[in-house]
């Protein structure tokens, strides 16, 4: 956690520290800061994804389930990052435009699970009635 | 006509004993081996999941007042039931908080955001998936138990009626023959047919409302209470029907033997000897059909008993999880967690509810037969 908050102090003191000499500087330092936050923040975040694939495994839900739900994730947190980014540039336009590739990718991932869904609840119902 | 039966076997059955009156274990051990047990120690290695238990060697033993060969056998065997279904409760109560956690990742982003917003909804589906699955395998067993307990009805009722029928207990008879056939024809198979499928469609469409809006949500919970309703009515019914038949059976039974007894009494010089010799065989008889009773009711609790403690604890871990869920991924999660444990309680009681009839139905093979 320290280090997370360092690395973010730093960041912004920097950016904001670069954005009266050169704009398109601090946009880097800002992008390098994100990422950085991104990637020491998910360190922590794969022991949760472990526990719950290997209690995905152990009920024989499909592995799939587990690896959608992390897909997820993934796709919302770096679209939103690249959101934000676009939008701390100054590029509503690019913002807009892959946040909606994002929500579609995100969709995308999760059809199968909503099939699955809806597979297994008409299967349940079929199941209990004959 | 039953009359003149009845007074012909207990007539007769003081010649069986007469010999060694004294001897009333030998005598009710004989009775024991006339019954033929085998099909119920099938059914029941079947049906048990490996629970160590042979009906015919427990009414045995039963009537001899013998100890088990282990006496900490019963211990070994609850700690063997309980234990596998608390660490299966503990793993599902691990699964739906990690989906829980993974759920409160997303409520990092910003949640005014469409991106928030559409991940969420997708994330849910996924738990949804994941969570109506474990509750699916919790709804196949149960629908299992309460086909296992249909056909242990089905494999009792010849033995109890042949025997009880052998013991000059007509009335007895004839009241759990209508009971049984109620229980397998007409409650198990509401419980089979309406409750469990209506506490099912609720469930589902409680998961698969995964926008989070809540319209599914007034539809899936009225078919969940539909569900305990008609079960509460359809157990009432039979609880009431079950008290009528069985409380005036024994009663009839016990009149007449105690009216032959009487008869048996005021025959000069040999009366007495011929009213003990009844007291004895009928004692005897009373011993083996009290055992053939409990071995019965033991039968039935030792099929129902891992998958009824499964399913409670499953409710259980799922009450929980909804409790613990709530401040960590919101209200939708927390929401889906408890509306599916509500399923779980209607499954629980009609399994339970099936047992316990089961067991009432039994009722008038252990009532028969109390008087002095």
């Amino acid at each position: 956690m320290e280090r997370l908050l360092l690395i973010a102090l730093v960041g912004s003191v920097t950016a904001v520290l670069l954005r009266a000499v050169r704009t398109e500087y601090a946009v880097i330092v800002g992008i390098v800061t994100a990422v950085l936050l991104l990637v020491f923040g998910i360190g922590s975040f794969t022991g949760i994804a472990s526990v719950f694939e290997r209690a995905c495994t152990e009920f024989g839900v499909s592995s799939a389930l587990p690896a959608s739900a992390l897909k997820i994730l993934g796709l919302a947190y770096l679209t939103d990052l690249g959101v934000n980014i676009s939008k701390d540039a100054g590029q509503q336009a690019i913002a807009g435009n892959l946040e909606l590739g994002g929500r579609i990718l995100i969709v995308s991932c999760a059809l199968p699970s909503i099939v699955s869904l809806l597979e297994t609840g008409a299967g349940l119902i079929r199941e209990t009635l004959t | 006509m039953n009359r003149a039966v009845f007074l012909l076997t207990v007539l007769l059955l003081p010649l069986c004993f007469a010999s060694v009156p004294e001897k009333a274990g030998d005598a009710a051990e004989a009775l024991v081996a006339s019954v033929d047990l085998s099909e119920w120690d099938d059914w029941f290695t079947q049906n048990t999941e490996g629970i160590a238990f042979k009906p015919s060697d427990f009414l045995r033993r039963t009537v001899n007042a013998e100890q088990a060969n282990d006496p900490d056998a019963w211990k070994k065997a609850a700690l063997e039931v309980v234990f596998p279904s608390l660490k299966t409760a503990i793993q599902y109560g691990m699964l739906f908080l990690g989906l829980a956690v993974l759920a409160s990742v997303l409520r990092g982003l910003d949640t005014s955001s469409a991106t928030a917003e559409t991940a969420e909804i997708a994330f849910r589906a996924i738990a949804s998936t994941a969570v109506l699955l474990v509750v699916f395998t919790e709804i196949r067993s149960a629908s299992l138990v309460l086909k296992r307990v249909t056909n242990t009805s089905e494999v009792l009722l010849p033995i109890l009626l042949g025997y009880l029928t052998l013991g000059g207990m007509e009335h007895s008879a004839a009241a759990i023959a209508p009971l049984f056939s109620l229980l397998s024809d007409l409650v198990l198979n509401v419980f089979s047919r309406i409750v469990v499928p209506l506490a099912a469609i609720g469930g589902v469409l409680l998961a698969l409302d995964v926008s989070g809006n809540g319209n599914l949500h007034p539809i899936g919970r009225i078919l969940i209470r539909g569900a305990k309703w008609i079960l509460a009515t359809v157990c009432s019914v039979f609880l009431l029907f079950s008290v009528f038949r069985g409380a005036t059976a024994g009663s009839a039974d016990g009149f007449l033997l105690k009216t032959a007894k009487l008869a048996l009494g005021g025959i000069p010089a040999v009366g007495g000897v011929v009213t003990e010799s009844v007291e004895t065989a009928y004692q005897c008889l009373m011993l083996v059909k009290n055992a053939l009773g409990f071995s019965a009711a033991a039968l039935l609790v030792l099929i129902a008993v891992k998958p009824v403690l499964s399913a409670a604890l499953m409710r259980f871990a799922l009450r929980g999880a909804s409790a613990l869920c709530e401040p960590i991924s919101g209200r939708p999660y927390a929401e889906l967690l408890r509306g599916l444990s509500d399923t779980m309680q209607v499954i629980v009681l009609a399994e339970l509810a099936s047992l316990a009839m089961a067991l009432f139905a039994l009722s008038p093979v252990f009532g028969v037969g109390r008087f002095s």
